[in-house]
């Protein structure tokens, strides 16, 4: 149902790679097809859809799930179905496990993977809908004086999108590592957070990888005991929807005091946003559920929303408060 | 053929074996195992496939349209341009039309060129090919600014001039709002209520296959007989130039009620090139064709007396109907102000505003969904400013006839449907205990409880008819040209026969939906269809069963009332004198001469009483007033539909019609950029259908059955109502819970919290 495009086989990720670099902008790598088919059907307004599509489901070793101590590696072809199934990712990580099984439906989470979830384009119906605007030529965001209710409220201009990746905000939070092959057959390694460009300096990137670079797998150190986190999104509809706000936090109990807050809010800024003034207000206190409340509702203290868009203010310092109490509740030593 | 006039001459059932039952649907296992065919999926030897190009403008003049790129690419057919099919028409109810293809395209989306080609992929291709130079003009969306400037007729059934509402009146509206003094209390409200696609998961499709001179089309359609009409105009063919099939369409809700742009589309290739073609469109061409739910903005007024009597209602309803008068029959929502309470002076101006989107149609209660969330909540909010129980409020306006025709209502007299649901529903939902129940919790949700009503005609009618024939091992086949858009519609027609031949259902093969086996028959809306069709089937299977009957006393020689068919067998019951005698029906027809019971059955007509359906909804919510969040933990739903025929189907569609309604009340909305005037959500990620998640925790279901005897099955339409008092239901409940009034729909959590900021902000 869709333009003619050339389904291309390889036997090998490097493989892949190297067809990829040979043909700038012309082939791309699929996984689920969820994002790249409908970036094929309704693309970008200005860019070129690929023509070759490369299904990588076949290679072998490109889906697994290897925890060894307290280190996971997970395999960048992994269904999210697959990930919120594991029993080691919920032991060693259930912040991505709690949003592996948020994500759409369970039709959404057989067919989606790993690396197609970490690099959906950004959420913006402009965007999306074939709209001229900055991320797709560098013109004026037609959300502004648009219908902006989905958009940004933090960091927002001149892109308004919002980051939604519900696998990728829980990483960010777990302060997970990429595996990234390159056409040479080198890998280097590059923190999650550093794989979304800012929009405010290079607007026409959606990711940093270089053309040709492979997101082989995804590393990640696991919580230990002393440590507590969650995953939580608030969407219009009870399944099947995108965040129009998410939470990721992770944080220990370091000798009876908060500290290595991770906090990370997704639907709510171009990237995935960390609101510092409720980090700051808890980090290193003693750990009291007391201080939750008034910590959340410093959420959305730098908050610059649109005019149609402030309600998410609420619901931010509502998830936050939330997710800061549900978290307290399940650490293992608490002294209330 | 057909005896008419005779359905409502038969005596009402007294005892039933079949009718009432909950049965399976008859065709469950083929649509559950996927051997049902629906139009999308006809696969046809050497066919062809076609598809529109929609305009990118939102309203544009055509400069010019370059299709060289587009020819080139292989297995193009042929490429058609407005000027080809300039003088063909798609007409709406009232004969209006609008060009299949436009020359200067006034929404976006709008069909400006046709292209049919071997294969889907190559009509796609070679739709992104064509290079069209538009000329931009300018644009309106919004109804409210095309009201303000004149550019509106009168919506509804009435035709008016441009700048000209449609009035309905009765009594002196405005009098008895301005001079009624301290006796009068007047509460004013505007409301509006989004934009909405029908989303049916079968989307718009035809295949036209042309041979021997004469054209057969498979449709997914909720009336074939319509299709065949429209169809017929468009290709000025005659009538048995066309057969239609529609067997089993993938739902429809008032969206498929007659041909499409792409059945003539269809229609016209399969004939210039001799072969089927097939015309199906997307997911994205659903939400930007001719379809939907129009926006409203309803202001009320209403006054009431300290008595708590309505004593007057002002209505004003702007509805968006698209940039053509096509379609303004569906731009009004004042019926159900005008019919469900007493209210002696009633003033409603129905404006169809022309704006640059698609024009709207039919869906699932039209008028009355949009009327019901402003009337019933302003319902709430008057009876909580009476200091009154919102159901005393209501019960004290139960008309003792229809306030609008003045006839005496077709049930026993001192027995109200509205009346008895909101008794059985309050029961049901244990109300009087839950009032004095409501609770705020830890988080700071906190709960609310709230009622809706509705009312809607489904009194059925002519024409439609029905042909059963009897074979000789006591099987059947019924042929009617019913559609069966989901309901269930196949099976209670089916149980209608059974009940009256004494066989079982699974006996009993329908086919229906073909103009060229089944007689004419009204397009499945309006939730008429059992109320139309039940009649004539009863009577074709009352005709069988006579026939049966006087075979079985000719072979016992006996008298025709000492005879009862159960189970497959002709029964004389034991009495003093004779043993009980027992022989198969079978057997009576298979030694008959002409081996084979033939009957017919045709809808009579209506006796002049007020034929109408009613319906309750109690809801219990629990809202969220930081995070914008309702959960629905309890609906009740209490019908009344005359007699239920299948216990089964009556659920379902109350828990369809309440889940459309959730949709309605907390999800669906077209939404409009308002710069360019195009659809930002014309796919079904971001234009959200309620999930099963969305459904309350708990449904509690009932009926009550008031006798109804306009028809000898004693039922009314069902498929209506139960999506009509959702969305009020439930923003009474959230007002309750949370103390503010949601005037527009859909409740999502930005309104919730804008509401909640909003009722801060005054206080």
């Amino acid at each position: 149902m869709s333009y003619p495009f050339l389904l291309e086989k390889v036997r090998t990720l490097q493989d892949a790679s190297r067809r990829i670099a040979d043909s700038p902008g012309k082939a791309a790598v699929i996984g689920g097809g969820l994002e790249i088919l409908d970036e094929v059907d309704s693309p970008t307004a200005g860019s070129t859809r690929p023509d070759i599509l490369i299904p990588i489901g076949q290679i072998p070793d490109t889906s697994y799930i290897h925890s060894r101590g307290d280190q996971l590696r997970l395999g960048a072809a992994l269904t999210i179905a697959e990930i919120a199934e594991s029993d080691a990712v919920r032991r060693l990580a259930w912040p991505l496990s709690e949003a592996a099984a948020a994500v759409g439906s369970p039709q959404i989470r057989a067919q989606g993977t790993l690396a197609g979830n970490l690099l959906q384009r950004p959420r913006c119906w402009y965007l999306r809908g074939g709209f001229s605007c900055h991320r797709s030529d560098g013109s004026d965001c037609p959300a502004v004086t648009g219908d902006h209710r989905y958009h940004a409220i933090f960091d927002g201009g001149p892109c308004w999108s919002v980051y939604h990746s519900d696998l990728g905000l829980a990483l960010h939070a777990l302060n997970a590592q990429l595996i990234i092959l390159n056409p040479d057959g080198k890998e280097r390694e590059m923190p999650v957070r550093d794989l979304y460009p800012d929009p405010k300096k290079d607007p026409l990137k959606f990711h940093t990888l270089q053309p040709g670079e492979i997101n082989r797998e995804i590393r990640l150190a696991g919580l230990s005991n002393r440590y507590t986190g969650t995953f939580l999104k608030i969407t219009e509809r009870g399944a099947f929807d995108f965040a129009l706000a998410s939470v990721a936090v992770v944080y220990n109990n370091f000798h009876g005091r908060f500290k290595n807050i991770q906090l990370f809010l997704g639907g709510v800024a171009p990237r995935a946003y960390t609101p510092e003034a409720v980090v700051k207000t808890l980090s290193h206190q003693k750990l009291d559920r007391s201080l939750l409340a008034a910590a959340a509702s410093h959420a959305a203290d730098v908050a610059a929303p649109l005019p149609e868009n402030g309600y998410k203010m609420s619901i931010v310092k509502n998830l936050v408060r939330r997710a800061l109490e549900v978290t307290y509740d399940k650490l293992s030593w608490k002294p209330d | 053929m057909g005896k008419p006039d005779k359905t409502t001459s038969l005596p009402a059932w007294s005892a039933t074996r079949v009718v009432g039952r909950p049965v399976p649907r008859i065709d469950a296992r083929q649509k559950v195992r996927g051997d049902a065919v629906y139009t999308a999926d006809v696969q046809l030897p050497n066919m062809a496939h076609a598809r529109f190009l929609r305009s990118e403008r939102t309203h544009a003049k055509i400069v010019s349209i370059d299709t060289a790129a587009a020819s080139a690419v292989p297995g193009v057919l042929a490429i058609v341009k407005p000027d080809e099919w300039k003088d063909v028409l798609l007409k709406d109810n009232l004969g209006r039309g609008i060009p299949i293809l436009a020359d200067e395209p006034k929404y976006a989306g709008e069909e400006i060129v046709a292209v049919c080609a071997e294969t889907e992929d190559a009509a796609r291709e070679a739709a992104a090919k064509i290079r069209v130079v538009y000329d931009d003009l300018p644009h309106v969306i919004d109804p409210e600014e095309a009201h303000q400037a004149g550019q509106f007729v009168g919506g509804g059934w009435r035709k008016t001039r441009l700048g000209e509402p449609a009035v309905y009146q009765r009594g002196d509206a405005r009098r008895a709002l301005t001079s009624g003094g301290r006796s009068v209390r007047i509460f004013e409200r505007t409301y509006r209520t989004a934009p909405m696609t029908h989303c049916s998961i079968e989307p718009h499709a035809a295949v036209a296959s042309f041979e021997n001179g004469r054209w057969t089309v498979w449709e997914s359609t909720q009336g074939v007989f319509a299709v065949r009409e429209s169809l017929a105009e468009m290709l000025g063919a005659s009538i048995n130039d066309i057969r239609v099939i529609g067997t089993y369409p993938g739902g429809g809700f008032g969206g498929k009620v007659s041909a499409g742009k792409y059945t003539f589309g269809a229609a016209y290739f399969s004939k210039k090139f001799a072969r089927p073609v097939r015309f199906v469109q997307d997911r994205n061409e659903e939400f930007v064709s001719p379809y939907g739910r129009p926006a409203s903005v309803q202001t009320l007024k209403v006054g009431v007396n300290t008595a708590g009597k309505l004593v007057a209602i002002e209505q004003k309803g702007i509805h968006a109907i698209g940039p053509y008068e096509f379609g303004a029959e569906w731009g009004h929502a004042e019926d159900l102000l005008t019919e469900i309470y007493e209210c002696p002076n009633v003033h409603a101006e129905s404006i169809a505003a022309l704006t640059n989107v698609p024009p709207p149609c039919a869906m699932r209660a039209p008028g009355y969904a949009q009327g019901a969330f402003a009337l019933e909540q302003m319902m709430d909010e008057i009876a909580a400013a009476l200091g009154m129980d919102p159901v005393e409020f209501r019960l004290k306006n139960i008309p003792d006839r229809d306030p609008d025709s003045k006839r005496p209502f077709a049930s026993p007299k001192g027995r109200h449907g509205l009346r008895e649901c909101l008794a059985a529903g309050a029961k049901n939902f244990n109300w009087e205990k839950r009032k004095r129940d409501r609770k705020t919790h830890e988080d700071g949700s906190k709960t609310g409880i709230g009622v809706a009503a509705t009312i809607w005609g489904g009194g059925g009618g002519p024409p439609a008819a029905a042909l059963l024939r009897v074979h000789a091992d006591a099987t059947a086949d019924l042929f009617t040209g019913a559609a069966d858009i989901g309901t269930g519609i196949r099976t209670a027609l089916a149980q209608i026969a059974a009940e009256e031949l004494g066989i079982a259902v699974e006996r009993i093969r329908v086919t229906n939906a073909d103009t060229d086996l089944t007689s004419y028959t009204l397009p499945s809306y309006g939730s008429l269809t059992l109320a139309s069709s039940g009649p004539a089937v009863r009577q074709a299977a009352h005709d069988c069963r006579t026939q049966i009957i006087s075979l079985a006393a000719q072979a016992l020689q006996t008298t025709e009332d000492q005879i009862a068919l159960v189970d497959g067998y002709a029964v004389r019951a034991a009495t003093e004198e004779q043993p009980e005698w027992i022989t198969p029906i079978a057997k009576l027809i298979s030694q008959s001469p002409a081996r084979e019971i033939v009957g017919n059955g045709e809808r009579g007509p209506n006796p002049k009483l007020a034929l109408k359906a009613y319906g309750v909804q109690f809801v219990a919510v629990t809202v969220d007033p930081e995070s914008g969040e309702v959960r629905v933990d309890e609906l009740v739903a209490v019908n009344d539909s005359g007699r239920v025929i299948n216990r089964m189907a009556f659920d379902s569609q109350l828990i369809g019609g309440a889940t459309m309604g959730l949709g309605m009340a907390f999800l669906e909305e077209r939404s409009y950029d308002p710069a360019s005037g195009k659809l930002l959500n014309a796919n079904l990620a971001d234009y959200k259908l309620p999930t099963i998640f969305d459904q309350p925790r708990e449904f509690k279901l009932d009926r009550v059955e008031v006798p109804y005897d306009a028809n000898s099955i004693g039922a009314k339409g069902l498929g209506e109502p139960p999506v009509i008092p959702t969305a009020p239901a439930v923003a009474n409940a959230v007002f309750d819970a949370v103390g503010a009034r949601i005037e527009r729909l859909p409740i999502s959590r930005k309104r919730l919290i804008d509401s909640l900021m909003k009722e801060q902000a005054k206080k």
